[in-house]
C-alpha cells in the first residue's frame, strides 16, 4: 500500500506538471500564486469553498505543491485520556489548484501520513472525535500506531451566470498497537460534494450539497490470555452497557449523513456582504459483530450554523462576520431482549445520551495585499459544551470566553526570496462549569476518568504559536522550494502545557 | 432565477425539517409482578422482598412490602430485567385451612418496555 501510494503521488505530480505546463503561462508570477493561497484573508473565504461551485473563483493563479512534513505534539499530561499525550507523525503531501483557462479550475490532494499517539486510555477506536462518547475502551490503552491515506480532488466551472462544481475526498485509516490491548481499527470514509451558484449582480448566490458514508471496523485481541482486561462499551460520562462489555471486541461503525449549505458572496475583487447557513445531520451505529451484528447504540450529530457580515476590498481589505454555530449530538441505547441462538431482539430505544455544543464569534480582519502584504485577525466569543446522561443521572458543562488575536507578514524580500511570519495569540477563560456524578453507582476508576478530562477541560487556556516561513524560487524558473517552521504552546491553568512542532520542506510548481 | 432560488430554499427547509430525529425520551414505566400460588387457594396477604436488575446496565432496585398478590413498581426505567422475589405468603388451601410460610418466585428476563403498564406473572414456589 505504500509504494502504491507513492507511485500514485508521482502519477499526480506528472499529470499536475503537463497541465500546468499546459494552461499555465509560464512566466506567471510564482510569488503573486505563492501569496494569495497563504494569505490569512482567505479565512474569510474558506466557509464558502466548501461549495465546489465556488472554487474556480478561489485563486487568480494555479499553484502546486509538494513536501514533506513531521508533526509532533507533546502534552505534560493528557488533556483528554480518550486523545493522549501527544504525538509524532510524518506524511508526504501533494495539493494542486489549477486554474484552466478562466473560468474552469480544479484541486486535488494526495497525501500518507504514518506516525505514533502517546499514552491513549479508555480509547480503542479510531477517530474519538466523530464517534465519543459510543466508543470501546479500557484502563490500560496505551501508544498506537497510525497510517492515513488521504485523496480529495474537484472541478469547478464558471458558465454565464451560473458556477458548478464537484468535490470527492476519500480518507483511509488504520490506528493498531501493537502490544496488548491490540486494538485495531480500519477507517473508510467517503465524502462526495456537488454544488452550484448563480451571480446576481455582484453577488454569487450557491447552493452545495454533500453525501459522506463511513465505515469502521474494530477489534481487540489479547495475545497473553491470562492479561486480558474488559474492554467496556462506553456510553458517556462514565455509562457502560455492562451486558455486552467483556469480551465484546469485535465492533463495525457504520454511518453516515448529508450537508446542506447556502452562500452568498461578492466576487473576490469586490466588496458586499457575506453569508453561509448550513445544517448537516450524521449518524453512527454501533453494530457488535459477534452477536450476530446486534446495534448497541446510535450516535446522531446535528448542526446548524450562520454567518453574516460583511467585507471591503480596497487598499485596505477588510472583513467583519458574526458567527454562530450550534452542534446537538445525541446516542440512542438499543435495548436488547432475551437472546435465542446468539440473536438479540431489539426491544426498545432510549435516547441516553445527550450533549450541546455551541460557539458564537465575532471576527474581524484587516490587512493590505502588496510586495508586503499583511493581515490581522481578531476573534473573540463563546464556546459552551453541555452534556448529560439521562439514567443515572450525570452531567458535565463547561463553557469559555475567548479572545484570540492573529498576524500575519508575506514579504518578497527580492524577487527569488518570499518570507512569511506569522503569530497568533488567544486567552480562553473558564466561565461556568459543574460536574454531576452518582458516585456510589460508580466504580472509583471511571470517575478518576471522568473527574481528570472535567479538570482540564474547565481550566483556562492560554495559546502563543508562530510560524516561520521561506519561499525560494529557483533562478528564473517556475519552481521554488520552502521550508517552513511552526511552534505553538498551550498552558492550562491545572499547570499542564502543551508544546506543537511542525516542520515542512518541499517545491513549490 | 426566482423559480431555482424557490426550490433551494424549500430543499433546505424541508431538510431542515424532515432531518430531526424524534429522540426517544419516554424512560420511565410501572411494572407489576403478579404473583401466584402453585396449589388451589387464596392469598391473604404477602410480606416480600424483590430484586430487579437491568439486565443491559447491571443496576439493580429492590423493593419491600405488603401486597395482597401484585407488586407494583412504579417509575421503573423501561428495559429488560431479571426478578427475584422473596418473602412470607398467608393463603388459604381449598380446604379453608390457612397457610403461612416462605417463598421465593424468580424470572431471568422479563420485559418492561411498554409505555404504561408491564404485568408478569410469576409463580411462587413455596419453602416448606
Amino acid at each position: 500500500m505504500k509504494n502504491s501510494i507513492l507511485i500514485l503521488l508521482l502519477f499526480v505530480a506528472g499529470c499536475t506538471v503537463v497541465n500546468a505546463q499546459d494552461v499555465d503561462s509560464i512566466s506567471h508570477n510564482l510569488q503573486f500564486a505563492i501569496v494569495e493561497h497563504q494569505a490569512l484573508f482567505n479565512d474569510v473565504h474558506e466557509l464558502s469553498w466548501r461549495n465546489p461551485a465556488m472554487m474556480e473563483g478561489a485563486y487568480r493563479h494555479s499553484l502546486t505543491h509538494f513536501y514533506l512534513t513531521a508533526d509532533w505534539q507533546k502534552k505534560s499530561a493528557p488533556f483528554v485520556l480518550q486523545k493522549g499525550s501527544g504525538h509524532f507523525v510524518a506524511a508526504v503531501k501533494a495539493d494542486s489548484y489549477i486554474r484552466l483557462g478562466n473560468n474552469t479550475a480544479v484541486w486535488g490532494k494526495a497525501s500518507y501520513t504514518t506516525g505514533k499517539n502517546h499514552d491513549i486510555k479508555w480509547n480503542s477506536v479510531a477517530d474519538y472525535d466523530l464517534l465519543e462518547p459510543d466508543i470501546l475502551g479500557d484502563t490500560t490503552g496505551g501508544d498506537t500506531r497510525s497510517e492515513k491515506y488521504v485523496f480529495e480532488g474537484g472541478y469547478s466551472t464558471h458558465r454565464g451566470r451560473w458556477h458548478l462544481g464537484g468535490e470527492m475526498l476519500f480518507r483511509a485509516e488504520q490506528e493498531f498497537r501493537k502490544v496488548d490491548p491490540r486494538m485495531r481499527s480500519i477507517v473508510s470514509d467517503l465524502t462526495l460534494r456537488a454544488g452550484s451558484g448563480y451571480d446576481i449582480a455582484h453577488y454569487t448566490l450557491g447552493f452545495s450539497f454533500q453525501g459522506n458514508i463511513y465505515r469502521q471496523t474494530n477489534s481487540v485481541d489479547f495475545y497473553k490470555p491470562l492479561g486480558s482486561i474488559p474492554e467496556y462499551q462506553l456510553m458517556g460520562l462514565g455509562e457502560v452497557y455492562t451486558r455486552f462489555s467483556g469480551d465484546i471486541n469485535d465492533l463495525i461503525f457504520k454511518g453516515g449523513g448529508i450537508r446542506l449549505q447556502l452562500d452568498l458572496a461578492p466576487g473576490k475583487a469586490s466588496s458586499g456582504i457575506i453569508a453561509n447557513a448550513w445544517v448537516s445531520q450524521h449518524r453512527y451505529e454501533r453494530v457488535a459483530r459477534l452477536l450476530n451484528s446486534l446495534p448497541l447504540t446510535t450516535l446522531y450529530n446535528k448542526e446548524a450554523g450562520l454567518r453574516a457580515g460583511w467585507k471591503q476590498n480596497g487598499w485596505l481589505d477588510y472583513a467583519l462576520w458574526a458567527e454562530y454555530q450550534f452542534n446537538r449530538r445525541s446516542s440512542d441505547q438499543h435495548i436488547a431482549g432475551t437472546s435465542s441462538s446468539q440473536i438479540y431482539p431489539v426491544i426498545a430505544h432510549l435516547t441516553m445520551f445527550k450533549n450541546h455544543i455551541i460557539n458564537t464569534s465575532l471576527n474581524a480582519i484587516i490587512g493590505h495585499k502588496g510586495a508586503t502584504s499583511w493581515w490581522v485577525k481578531t476573534r473573540g466569543g463563546y464556546t459552551g459544551n453541555r452534556q448529560s446522561f439521562v439514567y443515572p443521572r450525570r452531567t458535565m458543562k463547561y463553557g469559555h470566553a475567548f479572545g484570540h488575536v492573529e498576524g500575519q507578514v508575506i514579504h518578497n524580500t527580492s524577487k527569488n526570496w518570499t518570507i512569511t511570519t506569522q503569530v497568533e495569540g488567544s486567552y480562553y477563560a473558564c466561565v461556568n462549569d459543574n460536574l454531576l456524578l452518582p458516585l456510589a453507582n460508580i466504580e472509583p476508576h471511571f470517575i478518576d476518568m471522568i473527574e481528570h478530562n472535567y479538570n482540564i477541560l474547565k481550566s483556562n487556556f492560554t495559546n502563543a504559536g508562530a510560524r516561520f516561513r521561506a519561499d525560494y524560487r529557483v533562478g528564473r524558473s517556475r519552481y521554488s522550494v520552502f521550508g517552513e517552521l511552526q511552534y505553538d504552546i498551550t498552558i492550562c491553568s491545572k499547570h499542564e502545557y502543551q508544546n506543537h512542532i511542525v516542520v515542512s520542506l518541499g517545491v513549490h510548481i | 432565477m426566482r423559480k431555482s432560488l424557490i426550490y433551494l430554499m424549500c430543499a433546505f427547509a424541508l431538510f431542515c425539517v424532515t432531518s430531526c430525529h424524534d429522540d426517544y425520551n419516554d424512560y420511565m414505566t410501572t411494572g407489576h409482578i403478579v404473583l401466584t400460588l402453585p396449589v388451589d387457594g387464596e392469598i391473604e396477604t404477602i410480606q416480600y422482598s424483590v430484586k430487579m436488575m437491568d439486565l443491559n446496565s447491571r443496576n439493580t432496585i429492590t423493593l419491600a412490602g405488603v401486597t395482597d398478590g401484585t407488586i407494583t413498581v412504579e417509575n421503573l426505567f423501561r428495559g429488560a430485567y431479571s426478578i427475584n422475589v422473596e418473602g412470607v405468603v398467608r393463603y388459604a388451601s381449598s380446604d379453608a385451612i390457612t397457610h403461612t410460610g416462605p417463598f421465593r418466585a424468580q424470572s431471568d428476563y422479563v420485559s418492561m418496555v411498554e409505555l404504561d403498564d408491564n404485568s408478569i406473572s410469576l409463580e411462587m414456589i413455596l419453602m416448606n
